[in-house]
């Protein structure tokens, strides 16, 4: 009987060893390597495009459920500039991601294309290849209106909301921390979705909420309240965006940059930005003077 | 080694600042686990009680508690003891108990977990009380014993060792199931295993890490409770296939 038992328990312990190679080798979709994009899509007449589902205004569901957003309806004018370049009518395949998924889903080879609000970071650039940056905004604070925190060295042993997968936030806290700009340091409390953050927030679980001046201004948007909040504080970092798009793919890297080019220099796209941010739009938020002379360096000549 | 386009770099399981982050995580993770065990099993113990006690309204307390807990997802309890169980406070109450509690999720995490298990625990001492046959009780009130010296000197010796592989099942549960934690923002394994990826983009060497802490836990709490059971092993008691 002894004996048996054993058997039993080596056999359970390399059952479970098994299944912990059989996890991590699901992790890992297989990736289509070295195949041309491009050439892919032509041939296929179909491009998988990412996009976010859950940051407003770049990628959302409206109150009527449709999925919109900015970053969709750059993903719409890629496809069109598709269609005519291959003279076919090219398909698109919306596939969702979150901020934990992003990279992955592009480095893996789910998608062609990711389009979300995603900082071009030198991290990233290691695992995955970025557009030209399209978006410029920086960190800033969301507080309760008359909040004593003005800017960010009133954040000095105060709780600090943050996303856990917004790695460029992250790093930019920590380093205003280690230069003395917040001292003593703050707490930073870490959640995985802005929302949540948010709802914190609200509750007073921490005192201001800390990521990209872009997002503050869509959370504010969808509040309740919009009066009861208010953002303050310089640009601690700047954030630039970047449309994220596989390694080695340098026709495909070209081609979407063109595209963009395009857009910028035929005022399409400061069309679709006027759509979202413009005062009518979901969030409004004036275009800034960095960002519009950063939109004048892109209008290469052809 | 490379494989699928992947290069290996298993030094960000140790590379600094990662490193000493895993350690933080797996403490974490063994501390949080560890209390939420030990309110489970003195909670859990004292709502089983309550469900056999011959009174009504124990009874009815014990059994409202395990429906409520056990019959709903313990993601939704997490948040609710997150989000939700501070509100029910007075707001200054809730003021000083965010100024006052350092790192207050850590602390909605354990209780979220301990109340949880607790009402699985309920249910396997109860059951471990259910199983012994009713002439054990005749036969001990027949030496003169008292209700309270019946559990404690006859039923509850017996109770405790049928309900021991249960128990192990529960203690290994609870180490998995503190892996929801991340989504109140706890930093355990887990969590360290997602934060490291998304700085590294090394996320198979970060999970496969969590995974064999997971693992490397169970196979010692299941030895651990293989000798315990062994330990007070009544011969004659419960057939085991030795």
């Amino acid at each position: 009987m002894k004996r048996r038992t054993n058997r039993i328990g080596k056999m359970g312990f390399s059952l479970a060893l098994g299944a912990v190679c059989v996890f991590v080798s699901l992790a890992v979709a297989v990736p289509s390597q070295g195949e041309n994009i491009l050439d892919k899509i032509e041939k296929t007449g179909k491009v998988a495009m990412a996009f976010r589902e859950g940051s407003v205004p770049f990628g959302y569901m409206n109150e009527k459920g449709e999925w919109v957003g900015f970053g969709l309806d750059l993903g719409c004018e890629i496809v069109n500039a598709l269609s005519a370049k291959f003279q076919k009518e090219i398909s698109l395949e919306k596939i969702p991601m979150i901020p934990q998924t992003r990279i992955p889903l592009v480095a893996n080879g789910t998608v062609d294309i990711g389009i979300g609000s995603t900082t071009i970071t030198l991290a990233r650039e290691e695992v995955v290849d970025f557009s030209l940056p399209y978006f410029l905004t920086g960190t800033r604070l969301l507080v309760p209106k008359g909040s004593p925190i003005r800017d960010f060295p009133d954040l000095a042993g105060k709780r600090v909301g943050m996303g856990s997968g917004s790695t460029a936030n992250i790093k930019g806290i920590d380093s205003a921390m280690e230069s003395g700009l917040i001292k003593p340091a703050c707490e930073k409390v870490l959640f995985e979705e802005h929302n949540k953050g948010f709802l914190a927030l609200q509750q007073g679980k921490i005192h201001a909420y800390f990521t990209d001046a872009s997002m503050l201004v869509g959370m504010v948007a969808k509040a309740q309240k919009p009066d009861d909040w208010e953002i303050v504080g310089r640009y601690l970092t700047y954030e630039p965006y970047g449309i994220i798009l596989p390694e080695n793919q340098g026709e495909w890297r070209d081609f979407v940059n063109a595209a963009l080019i395009g857009m910028i220099k035929s005022g399409r796209f400061e069309e679709i930005y006027e759509k979202w941010f413009g005062p009518k739009g979901e969030v409004p938020m004036p275009m800034s003077t960095e960002y519009k002379t950063l939109l004048k360096a892109l209008s290469y000549p052809d | 080694m490379g494989f699928l386009n992947y290069t290996f770099d298993w030094s960000v399981l140790w590379r600094h600042p990662y490193g000493n982050m895993f350690i933080k995580g797996v403490v974490t993770t063994i501390h949080l686990s560890l209390l939420a065990w030990m309110i489970a099993v003195i909670v859990g113990i004292a709502i089983g009680i309550f469900r056999v006690l011959p009174i009504r309204s124990f009874r009815f307390a014990g059994s409202f508690y395990v429906q409520i807990f056990r019959n709903t997802p313990f993601l939704v309890q997490l948040f609710f003891w997150y989000f939700a169980a501070p509100l029910l406070l007075p707001e200054p109450a809730q003021e000083w108990l965010y100024d006052n509690v350092p790192n207050y999720a850590y602390w909605a995490g354990v209780a979220a977990l301990g109340t949880y298990t607790a009402s699985r625990v309920a249910e396997h001492f109860r059951s471990g009380l259910l199983a012994i046959p009713h002439d054990q009780y005749r036969a001990a009130y027949s030496t003169g014993l008292t209700t309270m010296q019946t559990y404690r000197y006859v039923i509850a010796p017996y109770a405790f060792r049928i309900i021991i592989p249960p128990f192990t099942t529960e203690f290994l549960t609870c180490f998995k199931n503190s892996s929801l934690a991340m989504t109140i923002g706890v930093m355990e394994v887990t969590h360290t295993a997602y934060y490291v990826d998304s700085f590294t983009s090394h996320g198979l060497e970060t999970t496969t890490a969590a995974s064999l802490v997971y693992l490397c836990i169970a196979l010692c709490v299941a030895l651990f409770m293989s000798f315990v059971e062994k330990r007070i092993y009544i011969p004659g008691m419960i057939a085991r296939g030795q």
